[in-house]
């Protein structure tokens, strides 16, 4: 029986003799083993079994190989054969994909992901807005050193390097803080995934496409929140800074 | 160059002097922001990186169960269910007579359920007989390490 199937009912596990009730009527059966099946809940036995217990030996099935892989020729197969099964007299009820059904499934449980990395994205909003409040605060409570830099020769440039060089290493150290912050964080988001949806694999350590992923943000948080700030540094007037109290 | 007028520049550097005299809240410390502040928005700028992390490592598993779902255990590319029953050996050799196709299995059975010790029964399964030598399942995982249903594959 499959994997979904032991899940489902505990009590059909291995070993275990159990009354199983087909077409109304009473049959024991023993599990011989738990297999890898798909996405399914079914169970198999032998199809002389299946004749015996049900009185009826045909079937309404079939599950079909193509000689070649690839979408457009599974398509192409799968049209021929409702046709050709037709023109034999085997009326077909419906035809599906292997390929179509995990495409299915994929996209419904990864549109679940989604609306995370919306609201991860979203907190990451905050916290270049907060990045961008802390930075507009000290560019006010430096007033009196920026004018003092401006009045030692420093370019509008540099200061604005000063503002976005601070605004860079917070981001940066919130960058550091994140990545170990994230496993502990995978580990829960992935066994709660499992428990409503469907079971998988936590991740034990960042992955590397998501520590890029996150850096490229940082930084784009970053220049986003500072700009402003060190826009804001380079249009004091000297004489205005130096008499900032 | 300009030069800048005397007045002017006597009237910086006395401020510059000025400036660096002071010792205002303003410049004797609390020129950086906050320790508080601080600690807020790095705390909220981590948090936001690792739910952005853990939410892409999501991703990565939910793709990763999909592939362990279909890639390995499903070894067949498409199911036909019928209007009616029919015999296993006519779907097998009309299914076999279409160009392209690779192999045939033919699954006949019905939904069953469990009866538990409470007299309750559980939730219904198709239960299958199958026909044909597609061996569609790798068994991989069986009693006592996969005897029980090693010999499966057409031959059971």
């Amino acid at each position: 029986m499959s994997r979904r199937l032991a899940a489902d009912e505990p009590a059909l596990h291995p070993g275990a003799f159990v009354t199983l009730v087909i077409g109304g009527r009473e049959s024991a059966s023993e599990v011989v083993g738990v297999v890898d099946m798909g996405p399914g809940t079914s169970a198999f036995t032998a199809p002389e079994d299946v004749t015996r217990v049900i009185g009826d030996s045909r079937a309404r099935v079939a599950v079909v190989k193509s000689a070649r892989a690839g979408v457009a020729t599974e398509s192409d197969l799968i049209q021929r054969l409702r046709r050709d099964l037709e023109e034999r007299g085997l009326a077909v009820e419906s035809g599906q994909l292997v390929r179509a059904s995990r495409a299915a499934m994929e996209d419904h449980l990864l549109m679940v992901a989604g609306f995370l990395v919306l609201m991860s994205q979203l907190t990451v909003v905050v916290g270049g807005l907060a990045l961008a409040s802390t930075m507009s605060l000290a560019v006010l409570q430096r007033t009196r050193e920026i004018g003092v830099m401006r009045a030692i020769g420093a370019s509008h440039r540099v200061i604005g390097l000063v503002v976005l060089g601070e605004g860079t290493v917070v981001a940066l150290l919130g960058r550091a803080l994140a990545v170990p912050l994230s496993v502990p964080m995978s580990v829960a988001v992935a066994r709660s995934f499992g428990r409503l949806m469907l079971p998988v694999p936590a991740g034990m350590a960042p992955e590397g496409g998501a520590v890029l992923a996150w850096l490229a943000l940082a930084v784009v948080v970053c220049l986003a929140a500072c700009a402003w700030p060190a826009r804001s540094a380079t249009r004091i007037p000297t004489a205005q800074a130096l008499a900032y109290e | 160059m300009s030069a800048v007028p005397e007045r002017t520049k006597s009237r910086l550097m006395g401020a510059v002097e000025s400036a660096s005299a002071r010792r205002s809240p303003a410049a004797a410390g609390a020129g950086s922001p906050s320790p508080a502040r601080m600690a807020l928005t790095l705390a909220t700028l981590a948090m936001g990186g690792a739910i952005f992390m853990a939410s892409l490592d999501l991703r990565t598993s939910i793709r990763g169960s999909v592939e362990e779902l279909y890639g390995h255990a499903v070894r067949y590319d498409m199911s036909l269910r019928f209007v009616e029953p029919h015999a296993a050996d006519s779907i097998v050799s009309a299914v076999r007579a279409t160009e392209g196709v690779g192999d045939v299995e033919v699954w006949s059975g019905a939904n069953a359920w469990v009866k538990h010790d409470d007299g309750l029964l559980g939730n219904g399964f198709p239960w299958r007989g199958s026909h044909g030598t597609l061996g569609c399942w790798p068994f991989r995982c069986s009693r006592d390490g996969g005897s029980a249903l090693a010999t499966y594959g057409g031959s059971w």
